[in-house]
């Protein structure tokens, strides 16, 4: 699916300078860094600038800082994540989900079984919507997980949490996209049918 | 009825994890991923990259935190500073050298000098001393003649002493 960034060798020869090595990286891990931002603050501009800005800090900090030796990617994200936490605490505002307009329009439509009677492009929209209504520790997690495809061993790595706390978070977090999508409810119709 | 409604929140469950996947993935973002991104990361880093693979200067090399850096530069100028001092110190040593003799052979002048006082002072010590025994062996040849005398206070010439 992806390339192994987090290989040894690879890092290595990037950070004794070769750019091949680090082309392979950046196309590797550029997107997701972009993605994971992106979905956090819902501002294309300022993703796309704080993504630059991410590897502009992993090249600097390459010697002096970089010793996780297999870890690049908790390391990386760590840094996109603190970056953007800056610049939100700098703006001093939230980070805006995207679709945040459309929030009450679906609210109202809100039942049992929505993801029952919907398509899957259906599906995906109005789980995209959900979790945008999550609070920001249980979204950060799903982004981690699904948009930056980290593991959780990793995920933890990147928060500075203990894996247990991330697994409940995760946890706490799929039981209330359960409940606003009424899973529990769509399952129970499907098995008394 | 439990295990039941436990077994379709798993199958829930896995089916939720797919549709993240495909609803939070980093190709689905609104609007896809700008197309130049990967270009325009290499072009304000790859500069960096490469600068960063040629030699650092000393303070780079030591850490990556100004606080290091600059107890670094003040141990550097200190030792720097020091070694100028020595150095100079070292340059001046002929002339510190021709310095304490001079005052080496002003202080052993002035030590003759005081030997050549004291001498002279002795000399008038001795003087005062030969003065001194004069007067008194004038005192004894008094006291002598004194003592021969038959009727000493008729002798003082009706002196009383008390």
């Amino acid at each position: 699916m992806r390339a192994d960034t987090d290989s040894t060798d690879l890092i290595r020869q990037a950070a004794a300078g070769d750019a091949g090595a680090w082309r392979q990286i950046v196309a590797s891990c550029g997107p997701r860094v972009f993605a994971l931002i992106y979905r956090q603050c819902g501002d294309r501009d300022l993703a796309e600038e704080l993504t630059q800005a991410t590897f502009v800090t992993v090249v600097e900090k390459f010697d002096s800082k970089y010793r996780e030796q297999g870890r690049f990617e908790p390391w990386l994200f760590r840094i996109a994540m603190n970056r953007l936490r800056d610049e939100m605490r700098r703006r001093k505002r939230q980070a805006v989900p995207i679709n945040q307009a459309m929030l009450v329009h679906v609210r109202d439509e809100s039942a049992p079984q929505v993801l029952e009677r919907l398509s899957r492009d259906e599906q995906i929209e109005r789980l995209r919507i959900s979790v945008a209504e999550l609070p920001e520790a249980d979204r950060e997690v799903l982004h981690l997980r699904h948009t930056a495809g980290l593991s959780f061993a990793q995920i933890a790595e990147t928060l500075g949490q203990p894996l247990g706390t991330v697994l409940a978070r995760a946890h706490r977090a799929l039981k209330k996209l359960r409940e606003k999508l009424g899973g529990s409810e769509a399952g129970q119709d499907g098995q008394d049918r | 009825m439990n295990a039941n409604r436990h077994n379709t929140d798993d199958r829930f469950d896995a089916k939720l994890d797919s549709l993240l996947d495909d609803a939070l993935g980093a190709t689905s973002v609104p609007g896809g991923v700008p197309a130049d991104l990967t270009e325009k990361i290499l072009a304000v880093t790859v500069p960096k990259l490469q600068q960063a693979d040629e030699p650092r200067g000393v303070l780079a090399r030591i850490g990556h935190w100004p606080a290091w850096r600059i107890a670094a530069a003040i141990v550097i100028v200190s030792s720097a500073a020091a070694l100028w001092v020595v150095t100079t110190t070292d340059r001046r040593s002929a002339d510190w050298t021709q310095q304490v003799n001079t005052q080496l052979a002003q202080i052993s002048a002035s030590e003759s000098r005081s030997a050549d006082a004291i001498d002279q002072q002795l000399a008038l010590l001795d003087a005062d001393l030969e003065l001194l025994a004069n007067v008194d062996d004038q005192w004894s040849s008094d006291l002598a003649s004194f003592g021969n005398i038959d009727d000493p206070w008729s002798a003082m010439n009706g002196t009383t002493l008390f």
